[in-house]
């Protein structure tokens, strides 16, 4: 009898603990993917029923949340909260879009670097948010249209996000349960990032260099904006800088430090926090602390919940250990094999539907097939090969990550839609020819 | 005390026609913070100041969770030429096409005089006064009337 399963292996009603728990995550699955009901209500709603049907008990519910994750992506979201408010990212933006005299074409270029950099050490959705509204400024006082650039945001963000350990949900879902460190992830995946964007954005680049031109007279609104008056609070700003440079510096030494990454984070918000309200009243602080909590992405934070709580369900039924079964029989059991097949389907199937969800269930599987593929040094390849797959993949289509929504959103708002199948004539070639490259990177570097 | 007996008969109104270039123009002739767009008799809408300024904003400040959380707009250095140039841009076109965004909150004849003090708080601006169930326009209430009202004794 598995643990955390009702006695006897049966549920309410006597059903089958595998079917309930494999009909139930599929339908979730279905609705989240629909978007037909807000995502954090599917999971949530998916999550509480694993537990009411009896599939899990409270206990194996709770255990299959994986703290390490929410307080990471909460520690960045308070960190990033608060930075923003020092009006640094508009700084960035408009510091780099002058550096190249605001020349369109250099603008996609720098600020496809900066969204790239950025969505590295920061979460995808969080650095679009932030660049998307700057780029659009700029783009309007330049009267220019917008798309080339923001494809190019959405590219460089996926990209950027795929080096680092904290850079994309994905990582942190794999870091965290692999055991995997911030360096572990900087010594082998970051490695071939450069080359992925700068094979994506050249040509992208030169693909719309017709649609990145102005006049000179519109270069001079741009150039004449005064980037130092973007920062609104220096004194916040230095100790932001300093707060953030403490958490990066610490999330390169976790590993040695024995430290969760979520942990480094977690006190660096809670500096922060002390450090932008030392002085203030009572009131004062408990505003302050208040706004910069409400900024935090709840509702992707109790998705990651219900997520967490769906996955455990099926994990404990033995539906993924079922599927990891499968994977091992299909190729034989061989790395190499398993290693290409995990990078492509993760590709194809981040690109067709979000990739945290994906991720979200890949990772019991590929946990089960450690032992038949060699041990855990061999499996590391593997969750490379998830990594790369999982964050790449996002490019595929409009759709594929949740950064690319984002942007969407805010181009239609604007009245300058990114349309689906427009923009997959793009985004399909750029997001194979990544994961090409990462096939090679693979074979070259580890399987060969 | 109702809203009746401080509103203010047969208002200014706009039709959803109008140019902005007209709205702009009776704002400030009727020194009004806000006009009420009227199809035959019933409200269709507001086009105010705060409309109107919005249509000079960067796209990218109106646009919902863009920039409006920035602290200030300092670093933009455009010229009034440039404000101005942005201004004839849209002078031609409708208002319709530049209402108040979200249901526009109007007072009805029997609302009490507290319900209109707190939307002069909320909205600080003129505001319109419907027939409850037509929606027809039958009056307007300003701030400056219930600023008056309160003051006399």
């Amino acid at each position: 009898m598995q643990e955390g399963v009702t006695a006897g292996g049966h549920v309410l009603l006597g059903w089958n603990v595998v079917w309930v728990a494999g009909i139930l995550f599929v339908a979730t699955y279905i609705v989240i993917m629909s978007e037909k009901i807000n995502r954090a209500i599917a999971a949530l709603l998916g999550g509480s029923l694993m537990i009411i049907l009896g599939v899990l008990n409270q206990e194996a519910a709770v255990r299959g949340v994986d703290f390490n994750v929410l307080g990471l992506l909460t520690g960045m979201m308070v960190l990033v909260a608060i930075t923003r408010k020092t009006g640094v990212f508009q700084y960035v933006a408009i510091w780099s879009a002058k550096k190249v005299n605001a020349r369109p074409l250099g603008i996609l270029l720098m600020l496809s670097v900066v969204t790239a950099v950025f969505s590295a050490l920061l979460d995808n959705v969080t650095t679009v948010l932030l660049i998307v509204p700057v780029t659009l400024l700029i783009t309007e006082e330049l009267e220019i249209d917008p798309y080339p650039i923001l494809a190019a945001e959405i590219f460089s963000s996926n990209i950027g996000g795929t080096a680092t350990l904290i850079g994309d949900p994905p990582n942190i879902m794999i870091g965290s349960a692999a055991n995997l460190s911030f360096n572990d992830f900087l010594v082998n995946v970051a490695p071939i990032t450069p080359l992925i964007f700068v094979l994506t954005i050249v040509p992208i680049a030169f693909l719309w260099r017709k649609r990145l031109v102005t006049t000179e007279a519109l270069r001079e609104r741009v150039l004449s904006f005064r980037e130092h008056e973007a920062i609104t609070d220096p004194k916040l700003l230095r100790k932001c800088l300093f707060v953030l440079g403490l958490v990066f510096v610490g999330f390169l030494a976790h590993g040695a430090l024995h430290l969760e990454p979520a942990t480094i984070a977690m006190f660096g918000a809670a500096l922060l926090l002390l450090l932008a309200n030392m002085g203030e009243d009572a009131e004062e602080q408990s505003k302050a602390v208040h706004e910069a909590f409400a900024e935090a992405e709840w509702v992707t934070l109790f998705f990651f919940v219900g997520l967490f709580i769906l996955v455990k369900g099926v994990e404990e039924a033995g539906l993924l250990d079922m599927l990891a079964r499968s994977v091992l029989q299909l190729t034989r059991g061989s790395l190499e094999v398993t290693s290409y097949a995990v990078l492509w389907v993760s590709a194809i199937a981040s690109g067709i539907v979000d990739n945290i969800p994906f991720v979200a269930a890949m990772i019991p599987v590929i946990h089960q097939m450690g032992p038949a593929l060699g041990g855990p040094e061999h499996l590391e390849i593997v969750w490379w090969s998830l990594s790369l797959g999982a964050c790449l993949g996002g490019n595929g289509t409009l759709i594929g990550a949740s950064a690319n929504v984002v942007v969407a959103g805010f181009a239609e708002r604007a009245e300058e839609p990114i349309r689906f199948i427009p923009f997959l004539k793009v985004s399909v070639p750029a997001m194979l020819l990544s994961i090409v490259i990462s096939n090679g990177y693979l074979y070259l570097r580890y399987l060969h | 005390m109702t809203v009746r007996e401080v509103a203010r008969r047969d208002p200014v109104t706009l039709s959803p026609g109008d140019t902005v270039s007209r709205a702009a123009e009776l704002l400030v002739e009727e020194q009004l913070l806000a006009l009420p767009v009227v199809e035959g008799d019933r409200l269709v809408g507001m086009f105010g100041l705060h409309e109107l300024v919005a249509l000079l904003m960067p796209r990218a400040v109106t646009l919902g969770r863009g920039l409006e959380g920035l602290a200030d707009l300092d670093f933009v250095a455009d010229t009034l030429e440039e404000l101005r140039e942005r201004l004839d841009h849209v002078c031609a076109s409708p208002v319709r096409a530049h209402l108040e965004s979200g249901r526009s909150r109007a007072l009805h004849p029997d609302s009490s005089f507290t319900e209109a003090l707190f939307l002069v708080y909320r909205l600080g601006r003129d505001l319109p006064v419907v027939e409850e169930e037509t929606e027809r326009l039958v009056g307007m209430v300003s701030p400056w009337d219930v600023l008056e009202t309160l003051r006399q004794r």
